[in-house]
């Protein structure tokens, strides 16, 4: 393997061909699974889950067959072990590649190619088959509730006459702002709990890929779209606090609404849920509620102002990221899950994967071909922290 | 640190100015701030993302300006965080890309708001990139520069790709800003100042304090 460079025993520059073939455990060597977590989530800016699952199924294959003809028992354990652990960390983490139909005839074969040699594998490869399954339906239920809330969406917007001033407002049927914090948290967190590790790499993986296979990830892979439902959201929450003042015809209750929502982004904080935090700061900060200044003139502004401290973008948000890192402490020496929750504001994390790929100093390949594997460290690094915040439900 | 233009008390006098840059997606707003920070660009990569932001020196004749450069790229689809970008800001770029007119009409709309919404004294430039696509260009030069024109802002067309006119870019913003300062306009621009030391008192809002 002379052509990999390693720093400090971690792979920095290699061909392809060779980092696909690091995928692949053998009788004597294992695949680490940070390495496959990393090549599994980057590879397809190179080619497509298919092809790639297919150039892994060979070489398993392969080894195998070796493996058997030679009647070395332990060592095809050993194989077979690692074989089942790389199907669970694929389908596990990337379960929406299996989308793809042809992926799971691939699945499928290298089931059987387990279950050949040891039957006793079949409760594991059940619990990997049913769980990817699973995450499969919901993936499907939860693209049918989306369609069914943007229907609502969009029918309630066309319904909306700015002549009628409102009859009810959210404080009747939330009166309580904190509670109110505890809702949004939760669709904050079943929102990101919907979001594939992959999609971050998507549009990145759609603009690099070569264009012939454009064709085939067009063909086998729907575009995920759980980052745009969630961004999204974060829009129709901006404007929902926004439309809540401005639907009031006094002052009072304008003030009174602007107050409420403090509140709730205060709690939101107090959670640790940064996204809508951000999301009703942006509402309170649009136009159409900045330039209602005789209403802002009724509002004790102190803790509006703290809050606004967090927002402030200077120093590419300086202040949120050590409020998340202050919040990341906290979570980290927390008993209980419900004071684990971290909801970040995705779109800072959005950016950090962005600027990644526009930094020409980090390409995805080298002139000679070969990948840059110090770049897809660097954006699994930031793919890993969301990993770890969407694993508290 | 002070957002406030520092005068030093050194010869030649330097400022610092915020610099919000604004645009549809994939218009090249980044490309043009990294190939103008090029030499900086090195520190940003090496430090971790977070703690790095991007700031460039222009050298004038008779001051140093220093910019503060705030990109939005890579969160365009979140509408309600430009506000927040912009305000407090001395400068805002606002970039479309001359081969798509929506990008056009989208900058135009950016520029509409950053006249009612941003503080009075901000200096707007209107930036076409991509002109080493004049091939596909769909945006005359004579139309935007006319818009500019009308809405006195300073116009440039640009190329991040072969670094056309991106210094010259930022040259034209430097020399706008000092002289705005000692001009009749200075009024004005230290509104904006005070916005942007303490965004809590927004001119909205200072109206309000007891």
């Amino acid at each position: 393997y002379k052509e990999i460079t390693y720093k400090d025993g971690m792979i920095e520059v290699a061909p392809l061909p060779l980092l696909i073939y690091r995928l692949v455990p053998t009788s004597t060597y294992y695949p680490d699974k940070s390495y496959i977590f990393a090549f599994l989530l980057n590879s397809r800016v190179f080619l497509t889950p298919h092809q790639l699952f297919q150039q892994v199924c060979e070489a398993c294959k392969q080894q195998e067959s070796l493996l058997d003809k030679q009647n070395i028992v332990s060592g095809l354990l050993f194989l077979l072990i690692l074989l089942l652990l790389l199907l669970l960390l694929w389908t596990d983490n990337f379960a929406y590649d299996f989308r793809d139909e042809r992926m799971i005839i691939l699945l499928k074969e290298m089931n059987s190619l387990i279950l050949k040699h040891h039957l006793h594998f079949k409760k594991e490869i059940t619990i990997i088959t049913q769980n990817l399954y699973s995450k499969l339906q919901a993936l499907h239920k939860y693209e049918d509730l989306l369609d069914k809330i943007n229907m609502e969406v969009s029918s309630r917007t066309n319904n909306l006459l700015p002549t009628v001033s409102l009859s009810t407002d959210i404080t009747e049927t939330c009166p309580n702002p904190l509670f109110l914090g505890h809702q949004l948290t939760h669709i904050e967190l079943e929102r990101l709990s919907m979001i594939g590790p992959e999609e971050f790499i998507q549009d990145h993986a759609l603009r690099s890929v070569r264009s012939d296979w454009l064709l085939l990830f067009r063909r086998f892979l729907k575009k995920l779209t759980n980052i745009d439902s969630y961004v999204h959201w974060y829009n129709r929450l901006s404007y929902f606090v926004a439309t809540e003042i401005c639907m009031h015809l006094k002052k009072k209750n304008r003030a009174r609404m602007i107050e409420y929502f403090v509140d709730v982004a205060k709690e939101c904080i107090n959670i640790g849920n940064f996204n809508s935090l951000m999301a009703i700061l942006g509402g309170l900060n649009m136009p159409a509620i900045q330039r209602l200044k005789k209403t802002w003139a009724k509002v004790n502004k102190e803790k509006f102002e703290i809050l606004e401290r967090l927002s402030n973008p200077c120093g590419n948000f300086n202040s949120y990221r050590s409020s998340l890192k202050a919040a990341l402490w906290r979570s980290e020496g927390a008993s209980d899950d419900r004071e684990r929750i971290i909801v970040p504001f995705f779109s800072v994390m959005l950016k950090d994967i962005y600027m990644l790929n526009e930094n020409k100093d980090l390409p995805d390949r080298f002139s000679n071909g070969h990948v840059n594997f110090k770049k897809i460290w660097e954006v699994t690094k930031v793919v890993n922290e969301f990993m770890a915040w969407k694993q508290v439900e | 640190m002070s957002n406030k233009p520092t005068n030093s008390a050194l010869s030649p006098k330097s400022y610092q100015y915020k610099l919000v840059l604004l645009g549809e997606s994939a218009v090249g707003k980044s490309s043009l701030v990294l190939r103008f920070v090029k030499g900086q660009f090195h520190d940003y990569q090496e430090s971790t993302i977070g703690a790095a932001f991007l700031t460039q020196s222009v050298c004038l004749e008779d001051a140093t300006v220093k910019f503060e450069i705030w990109d939005t790229a890579g969160q365009e689809r979140y509408h309600s965080l430009a506000p927040m970008y912009y305000r407090g800001a001395h400068v805002a770029i606002v970039v479309y890309d001359i081969t798509s007119q929506d990008t056009f009409s989208r900058a135009k709309t950016w520029i509409k708001e950053l006249q009612r919404q941003a503080s009075a004294g901000i200096v707007i430039c209107l930036v076409g990139n991509k002109i080493d696509l004049a091939d596909k260009k769909m945006v005359e030069t004579s139309e935007a520069k006319a818009y500019a024109d009308e809405n006195g802002l300073l116009f440039m067309e640009t190329s991040a790709k072969t670094a056309t006119n991106v210094t010259e870019l930022f040259i034209a913003i430097a020399k706008k800003l000092p002289k705005n300062e000692s001009t009749s306009h200075s009024g004005q621009m230290r509104r904006g100042i005070e916005l942007n030391a303490t965004p809590q008192t927004d001119s909205q809002q200072t109206g309000c304090c007891k």
